[in-house]
């Protein structure tokens, strides 16, 4: 871990979270575990932080809400990818790699 | 409406569980990782964070219904608002108790002072009201705002044309009604007097041209306070007789509240016509010579018509020069036709503003001195709420960043904080507003002004000061609201969401600069007010040299031109002596004709030693003479040091004539103030009077004060009312209940001669009190002033620095982490903490001494410029407080174990 762990560049914590969603339906929770699993732990998001980006995306109608049963035995709210939440991390993963990849050549290039 | 309530409910329960859920399965993962659950639990909590605070991001995201957006907006963000300040309580509440008790102590303050030092004549268009004065040498700045009659009748004869004219000349005389008769202090003006100063009637008619025809009935016309005061606001009055000096005369009107005329600085009581004045021979001047020229009693008032003032204002200096030309004056000698002739006058006509302004100048420094005081508190209050939202900035930047890292607007943030500064700003406002109501009520005062009499002191709430209020609590928004917002939203937001970044515990610069000058204010403050602190305790430890604790005092002024000479006077006062003495409760009565502390005009001697071979005395010196009864020394409780007391058969008509002297008089006389002084004579020639008389000193008395409370500057005599007569008398009365001897003193004046008028009356601290009551007031309202001013600090100082330093527990715990000890530790936070308060310290008392020595040049009393005293206390409570609250959360700072310090704070 040579510079700590990494702060959030902002809009990234609602990517992040589609990402982990991707992967299937998930309590907050669990998103949690997923996004540390996801960064290796080299991320640090104070947890509370999670809830209101989950709600907006829910909001936007990116992810879907259901009470359910989660694997420990409680209840708990489970968060599911809906069809345009999919579209929307698709665009955005685009996006991202563009800006990644344009910066990263910029940052690069020989002074 | 319920549905909405419902849906709101419902899902306030599934965040709460939702969140509970999170928890639970943290704490599962935490306890499988090998923490007991407890221990789990509370690590599971700090990781989540500020949870009211993300609740309340994910209710922002909850759709609003759009046809109620803007009042549902509004709504949030007060409620958010509410929520966020309610979370804070201590910091809501000091903050809008600071602000309230600023803006009311400010505001009272500022009414008292008002009401106290700049007393309005309640005239209309002051500006345009002019007052006529004269210097009595050409060149010479003395102005005096008086002339003679035949003058005032030439110069508004020469004015008829471009100005109303009218004159008015102060006096005093008994008013009765059916009962009793009181000194009133009246103004006998000319028929166009109430024109010109622009007043009309409350009741009735105020007095006209046609009350200047000599035959014309005798009419007056009450102020509003004597209407209130001694009639009970009776509309039945108009048209009621009453008598004055003996002469019947009717009430046809009561002037408006808020009208005090120009009489007297206590304001005038009654106006009465000013021809009447001549018939009934109720001035001096009047009724003995009311043409002579050399008689300057009547103020000259005149109000030019519109365009006309540089014209009246031109033509002032011709006229007046005319005048003096034509009738010459000379250096009065009493007899017609001798003197040496005096130069011409200067004449002049200044605005009734700056006739006014000129005389109160003393006044109206101290008065400015004591505005910037006022001004100094409210500094430091706005000070406070300045450095408490610095200080809970810095905690909120985290809350903020988040939120901007969330995606809320700068504006939007903005908002809020400027929503909650608002919020506290309108508590505060109420808060000032009710408190401003109360001071208000406690500050209505009958106040002393000196010669026993009483004013109401009514501070009403300025428009200027409300405006002034008003602005500060604008300016508070701004400054504490605004600033701060800006400043905590400012720039990108830094990625900042764990929990080891944001809390920054390293107080800004800014802050420290704030609270030194906090510091360095309330210093100043109290350096000037330990002025006033140093006056009072002298007024408190000086002794007056008579008992006055139960002492009743009434003055009766005897008048010569209705027959009240001597012989009458003396039967007066034996008639009320005899009745006091028979008065149960009264333990002893006397009379003195002139006292001490001017309650009336107290005759003056040149005092002589006979013997002048005396050893080392000035032989000749002018004294306050007491012509009084012998019971004097017992009634006032002056002790006699060497000889005897008058006695009653030095106070007979024939008696051998003897003295009693003060010791300074003796000592000023023969040098010494001891038994060898008696039996010595000593010539005594009294003002005015050619004949000398010779008397032997029988006594020495104890000194006492002489011309004002405080003086003692002139020597006494003591002679039998017998010896000599003048025409101030005072009655004193002993009593273990001063209140009721003052009533028993009224009725035994009243019961004595009903068309007596007692002129003051009331008990002897209040009576004495004279002039200092007005620096009492101002002593009194700085002193609370810069007690609050402290008490405010204190409580800023402890709030902030106890927020600084709890906050520093994190660099303390890497300290500790590194090898410190506890107490390098607590030495750490005191470094801290003290560094700015010692800096504002040493600021302040440098300003103080500064402020104290440019005071100096405003006040009569001596003032140190560096009072060491002051000096050495005023710093104790700022620092006292300081160490403890930087001491306090150090110390559980230093109890904190370095890991958990380094993991949560």
């Amino acid at each position: 871990m040579a510079s700590g762990p990494a702060g959030l560049v902002p809009g990234t914590l609602e990517l992040l979270i589609l990402k982990a969603l991707s992967l299937g339906p998930q309590h907050g929770y669990g998103v949690l575990l997923r996004l540390e699993q996801l960064t290796d732990q080299d991320l640090l998001i104070e947890q509370g932080a999670l809830y209101p980006a989950l709600y907006r995306l829910e909001r936007q109608g990116l992810v879907d809400t259901e009470w359910g049963i989660s694997e420990n035995n409680r209840r708990a709210k489970f968060y599911r990818l809906t069809a345009s939440g999919r579209r929307r991390l698709r665009d955005e993963r685009n996006d991202w790699n563009r800006v990644v990849a344009v910066m990263a050549r910029a940052l690069d290039a020989k002074e | 409406m319920a549905r909405r309530w419902f849906r709101r409910r419902r899902f306030d329960e599934d965040l709460r569980d939702e969140l509970a859920a999170h928890l639970d399965h943290r704490v599962d993962d935490l306890v499988r990782g090998g923490l007991t659950r407890a221990e789990a639990r509370r690590r599971a909590r700090v990781e989540l964070g500020a949870v009211e605070t993300y609740k309340d991001l994910c209710r922002e995201t909850r759709p609003l219904s759009s046809w109620r957006t803007m009042p549902e907006l509004v709504l949030r963000d007060v409620w958010h608002a509410a929520r966020r300040l309610a979370a804070a309580p201590l910091f809501t509440l000091f903050a809008a108790g600071s602000l309230g008790l600023g803006l009311a102590a400010t505001t009272t303050a500022y009414a008292v002072l008002h009401a106290a030092l700049w007393t309005s004549p309640g005239v209309s268009d002051p500006d345009g009201l002019f007052v006529l004065s004269t210097s009595a040498t050409a060149g010479r700045r003395a102005w005096r705002a008086a002339v003679s009659e035949p003058d005032y009748v030439d110069l508004a004869r020469s004015w008829t044309d471009r100005a109303l004219v009218a004159a008015t000349t102060a006096f005093e005389d008994g008013l009765s009604g059916e009962s009793d008769t009181e000194e009133v202090r009246a103004e006998s003006v000319s028929g166009a007097y109430f024109a010109v100063v622009g007043v009309g009637p409350a009741l009735g008619r105020v007095l006209s041209a046609s009350d200047d025809a000599p035959d014309s009935p005798a009419v007056l016309v009450l102020s509003h306070r004597a209407w209130r005061v001694r009639h009970g606001s009776d509309p039945a009055i108009i048209g009621r007789t009453l008598r004055m000096g003996g002469q019947p005369v009717v009430v046809v009107g009561v002037a408006p509240e808020g009208f005090s005329g120009f009489g007297s600085q206590a304001g005038t009581d009654v106006w009465v016509s000013r021809a009447i004045a001549t018939r009934h021979k109720v001035w001096t001047a009047a009724r003995s010579r009311p043409l002579d020229r050399s008689i300057a009693q009547a103020t000259v008032l005149l109000r030019p018509f519109p365009g006309a003032i540089h014209e009246v204002e031109a033509s002032v200096h011709g006229i007046g020069e005319g005048l003096d030309a034509e009738y010459p004056r000379v250096r009065s000698t009493g007899v017609a036709g001798s003197g040496a002739p005096l130069p011409p006058r200067d004449w002049r006509i200044a605005t009734l503003t700056d006739a006014t302004t000129a005389d109160a100048g003393r006044v109206a420094a101290v008065g400015y001195l004591a505005v910037g005081l006022v001004m100094l508190v409210l500094v430091v209050a706005c000070s406070n709420i300045a450095n408490l939202t610095l200080a809970r900035g810095a905690t909120r930047s985290h809350e903020i960043t988040v939120r901007r890292a969330l995606g809320a607007s700068r504006g939007r943030l903005v908002r809020e904080l400027c929503l909650e500064s608002g919020m506290v700003a309108i508590a505060g406002g109420v808060l000032a507003f009710i408190a401003t109501g109360l001071l208000l009520q406690v500050a209505r005062l009958d106040l002393p002004i000196g010669n026993g009499r009483v004013t109401t002191l009514e501070p009403v709430l300025q428009g200027s000061v409300l405006v002034m209020a008003a602005a500060f609590l604008l300016a508070s928004v701004i400054v504490f609201g605004l600033g701060p917002a800006l400043r905590l939203t400012r720039g990108d937001v830094r990625p900042v969401l764990g929990p080891s970044v944001g809390v920054s515990g390293v107080p800004s610069r800014r802050l420290w600069r704030s609270t030194r000058w906090q510091v360095a204010t309330t210093t100043t403050l109290f350096l000037v007010a330990a002025i006033m602190v140093r006056v009072i305790v002298v007024e408190a430890r000086h002794d007056s040299g008579i008992d006055d604790d139960k002492l009743a005092v009434a003055v009766v002024v005897f008048d010569r031109a209705r027959g009240q000479d001597a012989a009458y006077a003396r039967r007066v006062v034996d008639d009320v002596l005899r009745r006091l003495q028979q008065t149960a409760g009264i333990e002893s009565a006397s009379a003195s004709m002139g006292v001490p502390f001017g309650l009336t005009i107290t005759p003056m001697a040149t005092v002589t030693a006979i013997d002048a071979a005396a050893d080392g005395g000035q032989a000749s010196e002018r004294f306050h003479m007491m012509p009084s009864t012998p019971e004097v020394f017992r009634t006032l409780g002056v002790p006699i040091v060497a000889g005897r007391p008058l006695d009653s058969a030095d106070d007979i008509t024939g008696a051998s004539p003897v003295a009693v002297l003060s010791e300074l008089g003796a000592r000023e006389i023969f040098g010494r103030a001891d038994a060898s002084v008696l039996g010595r004579g000593v010539t005594v020639q009294a003002g005015g009077e050619p004949s000398t008389r010779v008397v032997r000193i029988v006594g020495i008395a104890r000194d006492t004060d002489v011309q004002n409370a405080l003086s003692r500057r002139s020597g006494l005599i003591y002679v039998p009312m017998s010896l000599e007569f003048s025409p101030g008398t005072a009655i004193f009365a002993r009593s273990q209940d001063p209140g009721a001897a003052v009533g028993a003193l009224r009725s035994a004046v009243r019961e004595a001669d009903r068309d007596l008028g007692v002129s003051t009356a009331g008990t002897a601290p209040v009576m004495l009190a004279g002039g200092y009551v007005l620096l009492r007031i101002l002593s009194t309202v700085t002193l609370s002033l810069a007690g609050l001013a402290l008490f405010l600090s204190m409580i800023g100082l402890y709030g902030v620095l106890s927020q600084v330093i709890s906050r520093q527990t994190r660099e303390m715990g890497i300290r500790m982490a590194l090898g410190a000890t506890a107490n390098q530790i607590r030495r750490f936070a005191l470094r801290q903490g003290l560094g700015p308060v010692l800096a504002g310290l040493v600021l302040g008392l440098a300003l103080g001494v500064l402020v104290r020595a440019a005071v100096r040049f405003g006040m009569r009393a001596p003032i140190d410029v560096v009072d060491w005293a002051a000096l050495a206390v005023v710093p104790v409570p700022l620092l006292a407080t300081a160490l403890v609250a930087c001491y306090l959360p150090a110390r559980r700072a230093a109890r904190v174990n370095p890991n958990v310090a380094l993991r949560e704070f």
